[in-house]
């Protein structure tokens, strides 16, 4: 993390001071590549040190897996907390020396005993036939994890704990290995309330730590969290999102969130304790709200007179609801009042977003709110809505590279300049496929993949260039 | 604090863990009552596991016209508990409650928790079975639990698993259990046409 910081904070000075001309522009280069040589060369101990971790909890675990039958439960027991207190033991003797090295075989020995106490917690409940609720084993294993996170500041181990915590949330909310059976003690309301609460602990450590790789972490998996939690409460999933829409608010139900998420993101990041995870919030959410907002572009979605005939006439599928209806105002006024709060933010205009962006967010924004509660309308109304929505969506992946650009964000510039091409081309495909000769259809296809690719990369190249230049706006992620 | 003292207390804290899980069961064993249990086959259109036994008891489904259920709420995640009669050698399902409604010699009480919990219509489909009920009652939907108690898996060796869930027509498998006195199951041993097969020792 220091080097990253290092290297970061070295680049802007280099480009300041090539500028002033005390140093000549072609070292600029070869000075970056060799600090960054350093930084790498020094991470190389601690992935094999994980490496080598996971291999021996590995064959501990196969070698106990291999021989349990023969053994009692005292001496399974026995052997268990051995090896815990083994891998702990030996995290203890490398973490007392101060040295870069030892300390890093240290965190991952700490990591080994961590793993071994997870493995304890299945294998004692197999010795033992305990067949309560499985998620509690997660639990206990993550809170073994935040504990130790905490009592020796490791960042690994709150990484651990993260991904833990997450799979945790994720058997008591969707059933994760369930199988065909019921959820074991599925958890009664919508919303797995007692995961934020964890989650807390994990975000705070890793705020007060600075450790970004977990803070970043703890973001997504909070973006994912409280998308389930939403889809849960409006009684929608994946099949909706991803199948054939029999809750047409699905797509913009999640956009609206997204977006809201998106815009909290850019907030969080005037304060210190949430800058380290407010890019990855703000990135997660941009990532999933254009997902989302895709989605809500599609034929389906605007298949309303046909959809009400399938589904209105013979009583199935939901096509909105209150809730849904009330939701999409609550999160339509929240989007336009943080869109409005980042345009009066008193910060450069480097730091802000762009007025023409923020007006086309807060344009998909109303638009997404307004066809939640839309049941039915004549096939024209309906061929305009979709018409514009699919226009308001190329608008939208423009605002995002322009966005990206002048705040620094490179991967918003990626990530809009790939999803213009992807729509262009499924667009392509989707239009013409049954139009025209299938050989002038391919072709067409191979002209616009190859002549809109070249065209779009250079451009990109242009302005990944551009924002890398002296004075570098923005985080640059 | 060093470091060495705080890695003792991670270390003291995860192994407490590790022994409270092993010390509640070997109370349950210890002090508990060991009742006899029916099982069910278990579907077999369910994924093989091979070295671990699924086991569902003919307490693991309570419907509401054959179990009284002295408590209302009967949300998905809530603990039970169920009070249990001995009925041709083996205890069943008297009655549901909201708390612990005291154990005597003729009525056990085990500690459940509610997996499922839905209205069935009990008679659909079953003819011979719904001889002699009113044609009314026959369309009440009734409240049917699914109830887990702890005691529904249990490890062998590799390769037994599957005998034992579905055993042979002519042969019935039950299940030792002993209940301690809030509730709490272990398994304490599998019979098959009452011959212990499978005993489980403390240690």
């Amino acid at each position: 993390m220091l080097n990253n910081l290092y290297l970061k904070r070295l680049k802007k000075d280099l480009s300041g001071w090539v500028k002033r001309g005390w140093v000549p522009a072609q070292h600029q280069a070869t000075i970056l590549a060799d600090a960054a040589g350093e930084a790498q060369a020094s991470r190389a101990p601690l992935i094999t040190a994980i490496m080598g971790v996971v291999l021996i909890g590995g064959g501990v675990i196969l070698y106990l897996a291999a021989n349990w039958d023969g053994m009692s439960k005292l001496s399974k027991l026995a052997l268990l907390l051995g090896a815990m207190w083994a891998a702990y033991g030996v995290a203890f003797v490398f973490l007392r020396n101060h040295q870069d090295l030892e300390q890093k075989m240290g965190q991952a020995l700490l990591a080994l005993g961590l793993l071994l106490f997870g493995a304890n917690i299945m294998l004692v409940a197999q010795a033992f036939h305990i067949s309560d609720r499985a998620p509690d084993g997660i639990l206990m294993w993550t809170l073994g994890a935040l504990v130790g996170a905490w009592l020796l500041r490791s960042h690994l181990l709150a990484f651990s704990g993260i991904l833990l915590a997450t799979l945790w949330t994720g058997m008591e909310v969707v059933n994760l290995f369930g199988g065909l059976e019921p959820a074991f003690a599925p958890w009664p309301y919508a919303v797995h309330w007692p995961f934020p609460v964890v989650w807390a602990g994990f975000a705070w450590l890793a705020g007060k730590n600075g450790w970004r790789g977990a803070a970043r972490l703890a973001a997504m998996v909070m973006v994912w969290w409280l998308w389930i939690s939403f889809s849960d409460l409006f009684g929608f999933g994946l099949e909706e999102i991803f199948g054939y829409s029999q809750t047409l608010f699905s797509n913009r139900l999640s956009f609206l969130l997204m977006a809201v998420l998106f815009l909290a993101g850019r907030r969080a990041e005037g304060h210190a304790l949430t800058r380290p995870s407010a890019a990855t919030l703000r990135n997660t959410a941009l990532l999933a709200g254009i997902l989302f907002l895709y989605l809500s572009t599609l034929r389906g979605d605007f298949a309303i007179g046909r959809t009400a005939m399938l589904f209105g006439a013979e009583g199935g599928g939901v096509m909105t609801t209150p809730a849904a209806n009330l939701a999409a105002l609550v999160l339509a006024a929240a989007g336009l009042a943080l869109a409005w709060l980042e345009h009066a933010r008193p910060a450069a205009a480097s730091e802000r977003l762009p007025a023409p962006v923020l007006a086309t967010l807060a344009a998909c924004v109303l638009v997404s709110a307004a066809l939640v509660p839309w049941n039915f309308a004549p096939p024209g109304l309906v061929l305009a809505a979709y018409v514009a929505v699919n226009g308001l969506f190329m608008l939208a992946m423009a605002g995002t590279v322009y966005g990206g650009y002048l705040t620094g964000n490179r991967m918003a510039v990626n990530l809009g300049l790939l999803i213009f091409i992807l729509w262009i081309t499924i667009l392509y495909f989707d239009t013409f496929f049954g139009l025209m000769d299938r050989s002038l259809f391919f072709v067409g296809a191979g002209v616009l993949l190859l002549g809109g690719g070249y065209a779009l990369q250079r451009q990109r190249r242009k302005l990944l260039a551009r924002m890398a230049g002296p004075g570098e706006a923005g985080d640059g992620s | 604090m060093n470091t060495g003292l705080k890695l003792f207390i991670l270390v003291a804290l995860q192994s407490l863990a590790i022994l409270a899980m092993v010390g509640g069961k070997v109370q349950t064993l210890l002090t508990g009552e060991v009742i006899i249990l029916r099982t069910v086959p278990v579907d077999p259109r369910s994924l093989f596991r091979g070295d671990y036994v699924r086991l569902r008891y003919q307490i693991t489904r309570l419907a509401g016209h054959e179990v009284s259920f002295e408590v209302d709420d009967l949300r998905p995640g809530r603990t039970i508990y169920v009070r249990l009669r001995e009925q041709g050698g083996a205890w069943e399902a008297v009655s549901v409650h909201g708390q612990h409604p005291g154990s005597t010699p003729d009525f056990k009480v085990i500690r459940g928790r509610i997996a499922v919990s839905r209205l069935e219509n009990p008679f659909s489909g079953r003819r011979q079975s719904a001889q002699g009920i009113p044609p009314a009652r026959r369309q009440t939907p009734v409240r049917v639990l699914v109830v887990y108690y702890g005691i529904e898996a249990y490890f062998v060796p590799e390769g037994t698993g599957r005998a034992l869930e579905r055993p042979p027509e002519d042969q019935t498998m039950t299940v030792a259990v002993a209940v301690d006195g809030a509730g709490k199951a272990a398994i304490s041993g599998l019979l098959l046409d009452g011959k212990l097969v499978h005993d489980e020792s403390l240690f």
